[in-house]
């Protein structure tokens, strides 16, 4: 076997660290840290906006901040957290967990993906720089039009917006090019489609959504900004314009915007469970298809945002019906998961309880969307709180909670450390409660009227309580994020023996390898006959394999690190950047020039070439 | 057993799977019967019960319909309030109402239990109409005409406040409509007048 040749080659030098190896990797586990850290800093920012729009709402008549303040707050921690939080956390177990569970050794396009984390960086910060020129995006995270016009927002509070969001569509867009690809071609010897791990099939039609949805917005956000800097009429009415024309291809992008946001989560909470309740995923067939089924009709139901416009009687009871049919296939997930921990054996460990988690706040949140997607119902129910506190249990109680039971569940195989499960348990019980506390009440005070995005409230709407709730739950939430992170710390100062390969008799190939694994992840490519191929292994083994030693770090030939996607990623970031506050010639020259350059250095590079030392 | 190779559409056996109970199908039976009676009162509420909104919208030019709705104030003018005209249509009339960023304007005083078709529009903004403490909403969008035949029920002073975010004047974009009942007899601002906190603005 191969292995054996390999185990007693020397080892010359160790795997390079330091800050320049980091912003050459084209590693995708190292990468995939990046996403994971860049996007949790992100994470933090939109929370401390919510804590500052929570206190601006503890009382009547809140003066805390001008309402100026607050549009920008809201509008940034909608935003943030959307694309700069939930997204990239995604894309850090993309990263991360795709190749390792399919057997490969790195994604199909190595730099490509480093590309990828450059442009979501640069749009992160582009987007945040605002905060410094005192315009942050205002608009809301839809940004309708033509609040978004020229005319009625002058400043480069919607210039920051369009154009951040134009440069984060495009890490997108090629991170969703590689994984589809990654998942189509490197799947390890033996592995057929459906024998994927749920999570590895999530991501992949979460791929197929980004590849469908995000020229959408880019084509919205393009005609947006040449409204903006050169004056033509699309969502302008005094021009013979359309506002609606905006909100069509909003939502035609947004509705599955959240299922790109979900999808991943359903994959992580369907490999939790299983694990903590010894049993393989009850109806992995229909788990497959009833996923694809939610992307596909995902795209037929974008209107139900738009039923307060007046579409019409056929119109509405053709998108509440679409929008109703939807919960058919999340029903068949919700009932496979039951089904799953239905008369296993289970262990409540940290990652466990929050994918049970996950199940009891995500149907509360789901319910409540069957209930707006009827048009009467939803014509009392949009813009207000009830429909702020149905998307933060499908977002926060859905998605957050299965990101951080991800979390939990892989942080030994990314960081070789253990988490301490009395913190991890605090952290949970924290959270549960901290989040219904703060969102739980805004169902009641949506129902008697409190209109979301609004600055303050008066002291005789009978507001006030619900709201001190709501605020109390945030500093919860918050204080859950500090237990999180001393977790993180607590640990990894300690000296704890590291991780073993497998902590958690996990299913999957990822658990075969040592933790953290090599740069290579498998010296040699696991054979794979069926699903849960490591219980596979295992079982055929009779019951556990031997830990995995490493092999010398240069066993397998990996691409070399590269600099030129940085370049690449620059040079996006500049030509698009040149679009805040109008059009600048001369920036965009320079973008495009570096933009060449990138490409064209990256394209002649030889990813294998010796390095020379 | 390496030999075996899942077609992935197979069932996996073992004892997390059994035929479905008779119970379990009288289960699926009875709920599947109760999402056709949810489906069926669809559209029957909508017939019967009256619910859907099916409200008409039209494009517009949004100067002619300010236009228009500044003659029918002037028309049917019959008090002011801080600057605002209070219009008093008759029953049965093609009733204006004009958002304007961040106001609404006129201040329409409507009888109850008589029908009016109620036009509905923005001069320059995409806001939102919703009658509080009624909690319902329509988008109101510039170039477009929304029209609802409204019959007031209650008697109230009622507050039009902005339901789609309109930028920084947004919280504080508080419009009235009155509601006199089939007397005349205006009735005193009562409790859920004073609710907004930009009523008094």
């Amino acid at each position: 076997m191969a292995t054996t040749a390999l185990e007693h080659a020397p080892a010359h030098h160790e795997e390079a660290t330091g800050i320049w190896s980091w912003i050459t990797t084209v590693d995708h586990k190292r990468i995939g840290i990046m996403y994971g850290v860049t996007a949790f800093l992100f994470f933090l920012l939109g929370g401390l906006e919510a804590l500052v729009i929570r206190m601006q709402l503890w009382g009547p008549d809140g003066r805390l901040v001008s309402a100026e303040v607050y549009n920008q707050l809201f509008t940034m921690h909608g935003t943030t957290m959307i694309f700069l939080g939930v997204m990239p956390l995604s894309a850090m177990y993309f990263n991360y967990m795709i190749p390792l569970q399919l057997g490969a050794r790195d994604v199909a396009f190595p730099r490509l993906n480093a590309f990828s984390y450059w442009v979501f960086l640069l749009g992160g910060l582009i987007i945040n720089a605002s905060w410094f020129f005192g315009a942050a995006p205002n608009g809301g995270w839809f940004g309708y039009a033509n609040l978004t016009s020229a005319q009625y927002s002058p400043g480069l509070n919607i210039d920051f917006w369009t154009v951040g969001l134009q440069i984060l569509g495009v890490a997108s867009l090629a991170a969703a090019v590689n994984f589809f690809v990654t998942v189509i071609n490197l799947r390890a010897p033996g592995m057929g489609m459906m024998h994927m791990p749920m999570f590895v099939w999530m991501s992949f039609i979460t791929q197929i959504l980004l590849l469908l949805s995000f020229p959408i917005i880019t084509v919205a956000l393009v005609l947006l900004m040449i409204d903006r800097s050169f004056g033509t009429h699309f969502f302008v009415p005094a021009g013979g314009g359309d506002p609606i024309l905006w909100q069509h291809l909003f939502w035609l992008f947004g509705h599955p915007e959240v299922y790109i946001l979900i999808l991943p989560s359903f994959g992580i909470v369907s490999e939790i469970l299983p694990v903590f309740s010894r049993k393989p995923l009850f109806g992995y067939a229909a788990m497959v298809f009833s996923g694809a089924f939610i992307a596909f009709v995902g795209f037929g139901v974008w209107a139900h945002h738009m039923f307060s416009t007046g579409m019409g009687p056929f119109a509405d009871a053709f998108f509440a019906l679409a929008t109703m049919i939807i919960a058919i296939p999340t029903g068949v997930k919700i009932f496979n998961w039951i089904g799953t921990v239905w008369g296993g054996k289970l262990e409540f460990k940290t990652p466990m309880l929050f994918a049970l988690g996950f199940i009891a706040m995500f149907i509360m949140g789901g319910l409540s969307g069957v209930m707006h997607a009827s048009p009467p119902a939803d014509l009392q129910q949009t813009d207000t709180y009830f429909i702020v506190a149905h998307f933060h249990y499908v977002l926060f109680g859905g998605a957050i909670f299965a990101l951080t039971g991800g979390a939990y569940y892989w942080w030994p195989k990314m960081s070789g450390k253990m988490l301490d499960e009395g913190l991890g348990t605090l952290h949970f019980w924290l959270m549960m409660i901290g989040f219904n506390l703060t969102f739980f009440p805004m169902h009641i005070v949506g129902l008697n009227g409190m209109p979301r995005r609004v600055y303050t409230y008066s002291a005789e709407s009978n507001f006030e309580l619900l709201n001190k709730m709501e605020t109390v739950g945030a500093f919860l939430l918050g204080l859950a994020m500090l237990v999180f992170m001393w977790n993180i710390l607590k640990t990894w100062r300690s000296h704890q023996p590291p991780a073993p390969a497998d902590p958690w008799n996990g299913a999957t190939l990822e658990w075969a390898i040592p933790s953290p694994p090599q740069h290579f992840n498998f010296p040699a490519l696991p054979r794979v006959h069926g699903r849960d191929a490591l219980w596979e292994m295992k079982r055929v083994a009779g019951g556990t394999l031997p830990e995995p030693t490493p092999v010398a770090h240069d066993a397998v030939p990996m691409p070399n690190p590269s600099w030129k996607p940085l370049v690449a990623a620059l040079g996006v970031a500049i030509t698009l950047g040149g679009f805040i506050g109008g059009s600048h010639l001369w920036v965009h020259a320079v973008g495009l020039v570096v933009l060449f350059y990138g490409v064209y250095a990256w394209a002649f590079e030889d990813p294998f070439a010796a390095t020379g030392h | 057993m390496l030999t075996k190779v899942h077609t992935g559409l197979d069932p996996v056996p073992g004892i997390w799977w059994r035929p479905a109970h008779k119970s379990e199908k009288v289960w699926v039976a009875i709920a599947f019967a109760w999402c056709m009676v949810l489906f069926a009162m669809m559209p029957l509420w909508h017939f019967r019960g009256g619910q859907n909104p099916a409200g008409v919208r039209t494009r517009v030019d949004p100067r002619a319909f300010h236009e228009r709705t500044m003659e029918f104030a002037a028309q049917y003018k019959v008090g002011e309030d801080r600057g605002t005209p209070i219009v008093q249509p008759p029953p049965g009339a093609d009733v204006y109402l004009t958002a304007l960023t961040y106001s609404w304007y006129p201040i329409l005083q409507l009888v109850a239990g008589k029908e009016y078709m109620l036009h509905i529009s923005s001069r320059d903004m995409n806001h939102g109409f919703s009658l509080y403490p009624m909690n319902i909403n329509f988008q109101i969008i510039p170039g477009y005409d929304y029209a609802l035949r409204v019959t007031p029920t209650e008697a109230g002073d009622f507050r039009i406040v902005c339901n789609e975010f309109c930028g920084i004047g947004h919280h504080a974009m508080v419009g009235r409509m009155i509601v006199v009942d089939s007397t005349g007899a205006e009735v005193a601002d009562n409790a859920s007048a004073r609710v907004l906190g930009g009523a008094s603005r």
